[in-house]
């Protein structure tokens, strides 16, 4: 009964995306499933037209800066909060939670018309920034797990050995929150790649980022080359997860592993 | 190495007076435990040699200078945590260089005495190992070498054996009690267990409401008890009142006991056979006296019967105030 | 450890709290700002004080759109919630191995953006290659049509939208479950098929009607589902926002649509956060 179910949902959660690989290795322009004959050419297309290529590069870029800002904001944050423990950091610590709370559509007409007064509509900046600052709460929440393990006694440990305070920061609580700054890092990466509206509304016309150009291509007739493009966006965020539970105890970080 | 001279120390959070006016000195190469329940400043003390806390008033001198002003990272003292507080994201070697390699230590000087190090404690060649890889005793050893690694002046323990079984504590009390004799370091080791402090020290300070209430060798603060909270606190004691006159403390196994006879008048509530030892309660007016002897030594006894409780005034200890 | 005091964490704290208010408070008060300003037929706006676009709000359409929102946010919460909670209750009962793979499985689909996941079941309901074809192929569809856009289509990519941020929010509270008062109720004779409703459900009572909540605020503020599988009178509340403040260029219309389902939004968090604490204390 248990496996069934469980079997049930995975293969609900699965099936979409066969279905999708499914269109994108078949050789036919018309959408069709089983594929009746197999070709890479729609890759092939998505990895040669220009376009594509901009798109994908744009793309990229916004999401490794944004990640890098939320990340930054999410470790200064907790780092103010676990060295002052100070109201005024729980405030901030409070700040930077309400982003995920609120729909989208708020935070991205808010943008879209605060970007628009300041001047700077259309151009790729207001994207990063606008993406680092409303992706700040998964880090925000995943790195203060990472200071939760930093225990005051450790860091006394290392300042009886003669550590200041710049060198315990250094080889101290670095190191030991850097696998949870990196999960953060990768999250925000991955979802903003994939984050659709708040970067339509900012600069959609003229920043067009890959799911912009998809979300275009499904809506104004669509090719295959679509489902090539899906499927370059599941691998990507697949394997940017896996290489993460490499390097983090996901289950560890979700809950309790079994055997504990 | 050097003497530790503490004198007129106050520490207070906010309206809990933490440690009120503690003064102690602790000789050059001294074991000193420090022993009471919790929340009699034991800890608090120890942190304040450490320079984990900020004193409000008094000062600490090591070897003649005033350690007052002197930051925590400047100081040279050694400290194992009760939490033990290895860093778990460092190796074995790595935790024990840890300090030596702040200093500017080479990588090769440091892995030379770090093998040096864990040799002494026991666990030679394990400088690789992963701290999660390490058992409970293992990972008190690592704390220890890396306490001592940067030769400290003071060697400062927080109750780090309270997470061990019985048996393992036994045996690291032995070992630390050898290391520290072999590098004669001046020692302060905070426990809440008697058997610990007697075990390790040269000499017991038992603190209680933030102040010290006797400083003294084992032996002689279970034989000449200063004050009645230490009386009653080491050890298993009497504490007779006489009308008139200072309180006595009389120890189980001081008191023999009669038939009859002239003497205090009891009568046996409770008998225990603990291997060689018999124990007994017996209820003399409103007190209950603890005896003990060894079994078979005395008159036995059914329970309920009256005894007369006498003992050797020799063996008696008259309370001081 | 020694806190002594020191201006650094201060600076970074006080650097951090700029940009948060920069980037995330000062663009939600010029949209209520904005929210008052006059349209203007250039597609921006004139600087004003009317209450003109919140009176728009009270008229029929928006009134419809709004209820329309709020009932399908309800009901495909409700769902999300229905289907995601027995699920982790199992997971976390699996191997560290399994629930490794499902954490995998549910990031990935929070991660995904919705337009691939829209597309995916755009593909899957279409009639030349998903369920209605596979539904022809075993016979017991001789006329297969497209399944999409409809209001159930739209649904389902609601439901297959929350389904995975739902799941690894109660995931750690369930994983960390204390077994032993669901053991303890069978040796006090509870049917082990009673179990679930008698203690698994009270014990999550609170946090799966917060998660609820959280859910219904979330599928309120979806876009592309209602556009790309549903029905133009299945649109929600968001894409008419969007639909204001892109198409027809009204952002003073849009602002205040989007004030409006703001102060939903803080009204539904109040209402989850006081219930949580009511438990709590």
């Amino acid at each position: 009964m248990r496996t069934l179910y469980l079997w049930f949902i995975a293969v609900s959660l699965i099936a979409p995306f066969v279905v999708v690989l499914g269109v994108s290795i078949g050789e036919s322009s018309n959408i069709a499933f089983p594929p009746a004959v197999l070709s890479a050419a729609w890759y092939g297309e998505l990895l040669t037209e220009a376009e594509w290529l901009a798109a994908i590069g744009r793309s990229l870029l916004i999401a490794v800066l944004a990640g890098v800002i939320a990340t930054a904001l999410a470790l200064a944050i907790n780092y103010v909060l676990w060295r002052t423990g100070s109201s005024f950091a729980k405030v901030i610590f409070a700040l930077g939670l309400g982003p995920f709370l609120l729909p989208p559509i708020i935070l991205a007409l808010g943008a879209s018309l605060f970007w628009a007064e300041v001047g700077w509509y259309g151009r790729m900046e207001a994207t990063i920034v606008s993406h680092g600052v409303f992706f700040v709460t998964l880090p925000l929440v995943i790195i203060a797990r990472g200071f939760a393990a930093l225990t005051d006694e450790v860091i006394e440990a290392a300042q009886m050995m003669g550590a200041t305070s710049a060198q315990v920061f250094r080889t101290i609580v670095l190191p030991l929150i850097a696998p949870y700054v990196f999960t953060g890092f990768a999250l925000v990466v991955i979802i903003s790649v994939n984050e659709y509206l708040i970067a339509n509304m900012i600069s959609g016309f003229v920043v067009e980022t890959l799911p912009i150009k998809i979300f275009n291509n499904v809506r104004y007739g669509y090719s295959p080359v679509v489902a090539a493009a899906s499927m370059l966006f599941v691998s990507l965020t697949v394997t940017i997860l896996l290489v993460l539970s490499r390097v983090t105890d996901l289950v560890a970080l979700f809950g309790t592993s079994k055997d504990n | 190495m050097a003497a530790l001279t503490i004198t007129n120390l106050r520490k207070s959070f906010g309206i809990f007076e933490a440690l009120k006016d503690i003064s102690i000195t602790v000789e050059d190469g001294e074991f000193i435990c420090l022993l009471g329940g919790s929340g009699c400043g034991k800890t608090t003390l120890l942190r304040l040699i450490a320079g984990l806390e900020t004193l409000d008033d008094g000062n600490i001198l090591l070897g003649g200078n005033d350690l007052t002003q002197v930051p925590c990272h400047k100081r040279n003292i050694g400290m194992v945590f009760q939490s033990l507080a290895l860093f778990p994201h460092l190796n074995v070697g790595a935790n024990v260089a840890y300090g030596m390699r702040l200093r500017g230590a080479s990588g090769e000087a440091a892995a030379l005495e770090v093998d040096r190090l864990l040799n002494m404690v026991g666990l030679a060649g394990l400088s690789g190992r992963a701290i999660t890889a390490l058992s409970g005793g293992q990972r008190q050893r690592v704390a220890i070498a890396r306490a001592l690694a940067l030769k400290p002046e003071v060697f400062l323990m927080d109750e780090p054996f309270s997470a061990l079984d019985a048996g393992l504590r036994v045996q690291m009390q032995e070992e630390v009690k050898s290391i520290q004799r072999e590098f004669g370091v001046t020692t302060c080791f905070v426990t809440h267990d008697q058997r610990e402090a007697m075990a390790l020290a040269d000499r017991i300070v038992v603190m209680n409401g933030g102040k010290i209430e006797q400083a003294a060798s084992p032996e002689e603060l279970y034989a000449k008890p200063a004050t009645r909270f230490v009386a009653e606190f080491i050890g298993t004691n009497n504490i007779i009142d006489r009308p008139g006159q200072a309180s006595i403390a009389v120890r189980p196994e001081a008191i023999s006991l009669a038939a009859k006879g002239s003497g205090k008048q009891g009568q046996i509530i409770r008998q225990r056979r603990l291997g060689a030892l018999l124990e007994r309660e017996i209820r003399v007016g409103d007190q209950t006296v603890h005896q003990s002897e060894l079994a078979g030594a005395g008159l036995s006894f059914d329970d309920g019967a009256m005894v007369t409780l006498s003992w050797d005034d020799a063996k008696a200890w008259a309370l001081p105030g | 450890m020694m806190r002594a005091p020191s201006h650094g964490p201060l600076f970074i704290g006080g650097l951090a709290f700029g940009v948060m208010a920069v980037f995330f408070l000062i663009p939600l008060i010029f949209m209520i700002i904005v929210s008052f300003y006059q349209p203007d037929s250039m597609g921006f706006y004139k600087v004003d004080f009317v209450w003109e676009n919140y009176g728009k709000f009270f008229s029929s359409f928006y009134y419809t759109v709004s209820f329309r929102s709020l009932y399908s946010a309800a009901l495909g919460a409700v769902f999300v919630v229905a289907l995601a909670f027995p699920l982790v209750l199992f997971v976390t009962d699996l191997s560290s191995r399994w629930q490794l793979f499902w954490i995998i499985l549910l990031l990935s689909l929070m991660c995904l953006s919705e337009v691939i996941i829209g597309f995916a079941w755009l593909i899957l309901m279409s009639e030349s290659a998903g369920i209605p074809r596979l539904l022809e192929w075993v016979g017991l569809w001789s006329n297969p049509r497209s399944l999409s856009p409809s209001f159930g289509a739209m649904m389902i990519g609601l439901v297959f939208l929350g389904f995975s941020i739902v799941s690894l929010i109660l995931y750690p509270s369930i994983a960390r479950r204390d077994r032993s008062i669901e053991e303890a109720a069978v040796t006090l004779g509870t049917p082990p098929s009673l179990v679930f409703y008698k203690v698994i459900l009270p014990t999550f009572r609170t946090s799966l009607v917060s998660v609820t909540l959280t859910m219904f605020v979330y599928l309120l503020g979806v876009f592309v589902m209602p556009t790309m599988l549903g029905r133009p009178k299945d649109w929600t509340m968001t894409v008419i926002i969007s639909d204001k403040a892109l198409g027809d260029a009204n952002l003073p219309l849009g602002a205040a649509l989007a004030v409006v389902m703001l102060i939903v939004t803080m009204l539904v968090l109040i209402a989850s956060a006081l219930l949580t604490r009511e438990r709590s204390t």
